[in-house]
């Protein structure tokens, strides 16, 4: 498959624009040159000024591409160029226009010996008239030209030398062309150039008896280009125009179908082309019976163009869509989407296909519909526009193509003799038939998407919209004077400006608010301290009112930047303030029309054509604004600073950044460093939080994988060096100069000073306060994990709180609370480094009393003493619970300990809750004696009901000896007989008891628990029974049988209370007894059968009878 | 469509700063969920990001020309018109200058009323350009 382009081309000449200083003497650009009626015609006009009125100054006015500059450029090369340049000019230009003017232009004959005109061509461009004429001049190959001129031409040396050169008898006369006359007269406006030069420049042509031609090429009028200017100005501009005499060139519509013809040249025959364009040519000559005789030829020679694509482009070329004017050469050639080159390059020749009228709608709607809604046009473009998408929503490709051609006709009908009668319609869309056609149109009638103009026999577009927005804003405009400056800055959207430096060298997301403000409303601004967090700085954009003179402006400015403000600020005056009053009021009356007009509810054409307006008015001011930004004078601290382009705003921004900030330590996590962060940085910072206090004796604080918080971790904490291994183990150290960490030591001693400064406890979050200021700035996103940096590597030093509670360790809880809730984080140093020494040395005093061992006055030291102290005490001590609280949290604090300085000068002071030496060295003092003493108190303890047990009397323990002598060996019992040998040989000892104890649980005592204890108590009471039980027993052994002999053991009440007795009765004595027992038994069984009862009751009295019997020998 | 377009939010500029594209004010955002093409002139678009691109571009082409269009820089895919919403006449106005702000890398060339860019160097690295970017010095004055 061939495309369209493989054998249709755009001939040459048509694909370039004339660059008359380049193209002079260059036979080839005039070849391509067609001399139409209306150039003709300008020449002519020329030439009658010339005759009439004696004008020599011109001006040729008109539209881009309408052969403007090629026609200067043949006029220059008939006046002075070479013999064949000469005769290729004539050639084309037409003998009979050539005659015409002969004679008043003087123009040179064939023969060599002719009198030529000097030629000066100048292509204008943005700089200022007399530079670009000089150079001209200097290049123009005139005889000494360049000394004439001398060194630096100013306007007078320039026009004396124009003049003179005139005036030259050898010569004809001086042509001087002034191409692109406009962007000379552009930068005048811009730059406040001379353009009484041109007046000048007019008054010296004219009084020079038309020896001094001069043309000048423009493509709107004068006044125009000053536009831009005050209305004084632009009189004044008016005036000067009218020493020219102005020549408007503009092609008629034959002629440029003519030219597209000549420009698309087709290597292949396209004879089916030929009716379809006779079909268009009549429907045009119908409309108007002045066209060319050969129209339908030369609409042929247009193919593939459709003819009627072909007839509109020149009224369409001539329509002024805002600054975007196309020519019709500019849009043949140009390959933006939808146009006819993309259109040559993409579709294949084999379907017949035509660049038809709905093709071209395409392309204006895709590259220029945001201009044409804000032309002049604008409203009928958007009616028609707003018709082709209620079709398209329900018509079929055929609907759509006919609306488009349709639209695009009635559009730009005016002129070209076209109207979207029913035939020319069915020439449009030639590969349909009619009956499709007619159905297709009737449709259309019915959705009201178009009219039926029966006038005109003609359809146009449904005309839904009458409202007249031009009159509805100017209206607006009238009732309003000056510019509603907090209405504006609420509307528009300014964006925001980051110190991209600062971003990349810092880490840190921080952002300058742009603002726009009045001269009035800076003092309150500049003092008002509201902002957004992450706020770093304002730059206030002031949009002066017209009544101030510029050098208040400037001091008034001056002095609002010099108030002091809570972060940086510089306050801008744009040199382009009056634009952006003027489209500052237009956009603002744009934007309340909806409010104003009710009815444009019920209105989309009228809508959408609202909303193109302010979306260019938007675009513009938008624009405006940008180069306000960078134009203006910015004043910073009462300084006045002039910057160079839009970035160099940012590096002002990061300027102010660093001085601010200027101890930021850098961070490098986009995830983090930034003051809101997201929710999923949140649960990575949460679970990066737990795995610090929990593994950070490990590398990357345990996370083994590659989850989101492994990142954080790499990015705030290795590379920063906050938590890295030392002396081979991983841990948050404290920053130090010659590390990584270096950049982070400020802002740990910052908040150290806040602590050292706080007696009481200090929140974390007012930590986060100077953290957040100047000089450091560390954004929101990063707090939780600096801080907890910070606490981990102080956790030796300070004593941590959670809701005020004391917390002894750091857990995942307070990691939780730290990301949660920071307000209720707190931390102290407890002890000042002043009372730091004094502490010491109590300490190792009040240790050395206790253990007898010196202990050097460091934390370290005394930390280690402390817990090799609790590793001494019995097992017992370490487990009891019948201590006091603040023997018991010293104990729990001893055991947990891991950190000796930390329990040396956080946790002993927290526990003694007091930071004075003293206080903490008695509190220690009190506690350790506790703890030393409690195990053989509770021995002791144990120990004196034990010997209550056995009966013995204070102050008679040595007789338990003697009375162990006897039980040992009689009773088989092992226990018995260990307890009796150990009585034997040591009496009752503590130590020996300590053994008894462990002998009644089995168990040695110094590793029972308070349990076993109790049960080790009650063992022993049990054992002591025992003991006085074989004591009796021994003592009733060996005896003769002739007497009976009893041991009575009775034990009532308090644990251990027995008393014994061991009675001898004889056999003749036995009577009485049996008669007592007899009658005690019945009384017995009197009370009842509960044997308990009795047995008390007969124990009790046992009891009471012992007592009273006198002792007998043991 | 938000790191082009992002959602302003009254609070905090974050997400507006953020997304690099933004700011080179592609789109831009009408109502609702309507969005346009913003083109122009770009002036806040930095030459050595420009001629960054443009030099991507002319690298990635399988022609070894040592001229391109401006039309075809206008309205290629891929070129600079279409990448960074800039309407020719904007891209004519900032190419001109092309040899000064490139040093000498390119040229500007209006021959014969033709205008195109002339590859002059060989062998250009695109990150040559890029320093220039950054570099933008504050004067003071008073």
């Amino acid at each position: 498959m061939s495309k369209y382009i493989d054998h249709v081309q755009l001939a040459p000449q048509f694909q370039r624009a004339i660059r008359i200083d380049l193209d002079w003497g260059n036979v080839g650009a005039l070849k391509g040159y067609l001399c139409q009626g209306s150039a003709a015609q300008a020449v002519r006009t020329i030439v009658m000024h010339l005759l009439e009125r004696r004008q020599s100054a011109f001006t040729l006015t008109g539209p881009y591409g309408g052969g403007k500059s090629s026609l200067a450029l043949v006029l220059a090369s008939l006046l002075g160029g070479e013999v064949g340049v000469r005769r290729a000019a004539k050639e084309v230009l037409g003998d009979g226009l050539v005659n015409d003017i002969a004679k008043p232009l003087r123009v040179p004959t064939n023969g060599s010996a002719a009198k030529l005109w000097h030629v000066v061509l100048v292509a204008g461009r943005r700089e200022d008239p007399i530079t670009s004429i000089a150079k001209a001049l200097a290049s123009s190959g005139i005889p000494y030209v360049t000394k004439r001129l001398g060194e630096r031409p100013d306007a007078t040396r320039v026009l004396k030398v124009l003049s003179d050169l005139s005036e030259q008898p050898e010569v004809a006369g001086l042509f001087l062309v002034i191409d692109e006359l406009g962007k000379m007269l552009e930068h005048a406006a811009s730059f406040g150039g001379d353009i009484h030069f041109f007046q000048e420049l007019a008054e010296i042509a004219s009084r020079s008896h038309g020896r001094f031609l001069f043309l000048g090429i423009l493509h709107q009028a004068f006044e125009m280009y000053g536009a831009r200017l005050g209305h004084e100005a632009r009189v004044e501009w008016g005036k000067i125009q009218g020493r020219f005499a102005d020549i408007p060139l503009v092609a008629g519509v034959d002629e440029v179908i003519e030219l597209t013809g000549r420009a698309i040249a087709s290597q292949k025959k396209h004879p089916k082309s030929k009716k379809l364009a006779q079909l268009v040519a009549d429907c045009i000559t119908q409309n108007r019976p002045a066209s060319a005789k050969d129209l339908p030829e030369k609409l042929d020679a247009c193919w593939p163009l459709h003819p009627v694509t072909a007839a509109l482009l020149g009224p369409v070329s001539k329509r002024r869509f805002g600054q975007n004017e196309r020519s019709t050469f500019a849009f043949l050639g140009s390959g933006e989407p939808e146009g006819f080159l993309d259109f040559l390059k993409n579709v294949d020749d084999g379907a017949q296909l035509t660049y038809e009228p709905a093709r071209y709608w395409d392309y204006l709607c895709s590259n220029l519909e945001p201009t044409i809604l804000v032309s002049p046009d604008g409203h009928r473009w958007a009616q028609a526009s707003e018709a082709v998408s209620r079709c398209e929503g329900r018509g079929s490709s055929l609907h759509v193509r006919l609306i488009k051609s349709i639209a695009i006709i009635d559009l730009f009908r005016n002129g070209s003799g076209l109207n979207a009668s029913q035939n020319l319609l069915l020439a449009c869309l030639a590969d349909s038939t009619e009956a499709d056609v007619d159905a297709a149109l009737k449709d259309l009638l019915e959705w009201s998407v178009v009219i039926y103009r029966s006038h005109l026999k003609a359809y146009g577009v449904f005309e839904g919209s009458d409202f007249d927005i031009a009159a509805a804003v100017q209206r607006q405009l009238n009732e309003s004077h000056g510019l509603d400056v907090v209405r504006l800055s609420t509307l528009v959207a300014m964006q925001p400006i980051l110190p991209k430096r600062h971003y990349h060298e810092s880490g840190a997301l921080r952002w300058f608010e742009s603002q726009l403000a009045t001269i009035e409303s800076l003092p309150a601004l500049v003092k008002s301290s509201n902002a957004a967090p992450g706020l770093a700085g304002r730059f206030v954009l002031v949009i002066p009112n017209d009544q101030l003179s510029e050098k208040t402006r400037r001091a008034k400015c001056r002095e609002a930047s010099s108030i002091r403000a809570d972060f940086p600020l510089a306050i801008g005056l744009p040199s382009n303030a009056d634009t952006l009053r003027s489209l500052g009021r237009e956009f603002v009356a744009l934007e309340s029309l909806s409010v104003q007009h009710p009815e444009l509810m019920g209105d989309s054409v009228a809508r959408k054509e609202v909303v193109a307006r302010t979306a260019a008015v938007s675009g513009k001011l938008e624009e405006e604004l940008l180069v306000a930004r960078s134009n203006a004078e910015w004043f910073v601290n009462g300084e006045s600073l002039r910057i160079g382009g839009a970035h160099d705003l940012h590096t002002l921004a990061s300027n102010l950044c660093e001085a601010q900030f200027a101890q930021c330590p850098p961070i490098f996590s986009e995830l983090v460093n930034r003051e809101n962060i997201s929710s999923n940085a949140q649960a990575a910072v949460n679970a990066l939080l737990v795995a610090c206090v929990t593994n950070d004796r490990y590398a990357a604080a345990g996370i083994t994988n590659y989850s989101a918080e492994r990142g954080l971790y790499e990015t705030v904490f290795a590379a920063t060096g906050l938590h890295q291994s030392l002396d081979d183990v991983f841990g948050f150290h404290r920053p130090r100069a010659g590390d990584l960490s270096a950049a982070f030591e400020p802002v740990w001693a910052a908040a150290d000073a806040l602590l050292a400064n706080h007696k009481e406890i200090v929140k974390l979050t007012d930590i986060y306060r100077v953290w957040k200021a100047a000089p450091f700035g560390l954004t929101g996103g990063v707090m939780p994990l600096i801080g907890l940096a910070y606490i981990m590597s102080n956790r030796a030093s300070m004593a941590m709180y959670l809701d005020d509670v004391y917390q002894p360790d750091i857990t995942d809880v307070f990691a939780h609370e730290i990301a949660r809730d920071p307000k209720i984080v707190a931390l102290r140093r407890v002890i000042g480094t002043a009372e730091q020494s004094k502490l010491l040395r109590a300490l190792s005093e009040t240790l050395f009393a206790r253990t007898r061992e010196t202990v050097a006055p460091e934390p370290l030291a005394l930390g280690r003493a402390l817990v090799k102290f609790y590793l001494n005490l019995p097992p017992w001590t370490r487990r009891t619970q019948k201590l006091s609280v603040g023997a018991t949290k010293l104990k729990s604090t001893l055991h947990a300990a891991a950190d000796p300085p930390k329990l040396v000068l956080v946790d002993l002071p927290s526990l003694a809750g007091s930071g004075e030496p003293k206080k903490i060295a008695k509190f220690l003092g009190e506690t350790l004696d506790e703890l030393g003493n409690a195990y053989s108190n509770e021995l002791e303890q144990t120990r004196t009901q034990f010997l209550g047990a056995l009966g013995v009397v204070k102050g008679r323990e040595a007789t338990l000896k003697q009375r162990a002598a006897v039980v040992q060996g009689i009773t088989g019992d092992l226990r018995l007989e260990a307890l009796a040998t150990r009585l034997a040989s040591d009496g009752m000892t503590l130590k020996a008891f300590e053994d008894i104890v462990g002998l009644a649980v089995n168990r040695p005592a110094r590793e029972l628990t308070d349990l076993d204890f109790d049960r080790a108590t009650m063992a022993v009471a049990d054992l002591a029974l025992q003991f006085r039980h074989a004591e009796m027993l021994a003592a009733v052994r060996n005896r003769k049988p002739s007497r009976l002999a009893i041991g009575v053991v009775v034990g009532t009440g308090e644990s251990g209370q027995t008393t014994m007795r061991s009675i001898d009765v004889g056999n003749d004595e036995m009577e009485p007894v049996q008669e007592m027992a007899d009658e005690v038994y019945s009384l017995v069984e009197r009370y009842g059968s509960d044997m308990r009862l009795a047995l008390a009751a007969l124990a009790t009295v046992g009891v009471k009878l012992i007592d009273k019997l006198p002792e007998s020998k043991p | 469509m938000r790191s082009y377009a992002p959602r302003s939010n009254n609070e905090t500029a974050e997400d507006l700063v953020e997304p690099v594209l933004a700011e080179l004010g592609l789109i831009s955002h009408l109502k609702g969920n309507e969005y346009t093409f913003r083109i122009g002139p770009k002036r806040n678009l930095p030459d050595g990001v420009l001629l960054f691109a443009l030099s991507r571009y002319w690298n990635g082409l399988e022609s070894g020309a040592n001229t391109l269009s401006l039309d075809m820089l206008a309205f290629e895919r891929g070129a600079l018109g279409l990448v960074f919403k800039m309407d020719i006449d904007s891209l004519a106005e900032r190419l001109m200058n092309i040899e000064q702000s490139s040093q000498g890398a390119y040229g500007w060339s209006e021959t014969a009323g033709l205008k195109q860019i002339v590859r002059i160097q060989r062998n250009i690295d695109p990150f040559q350009f890029l320093g220039a970017a950054y570099v933008a010095p504050v004067n003071r004055r008073n």
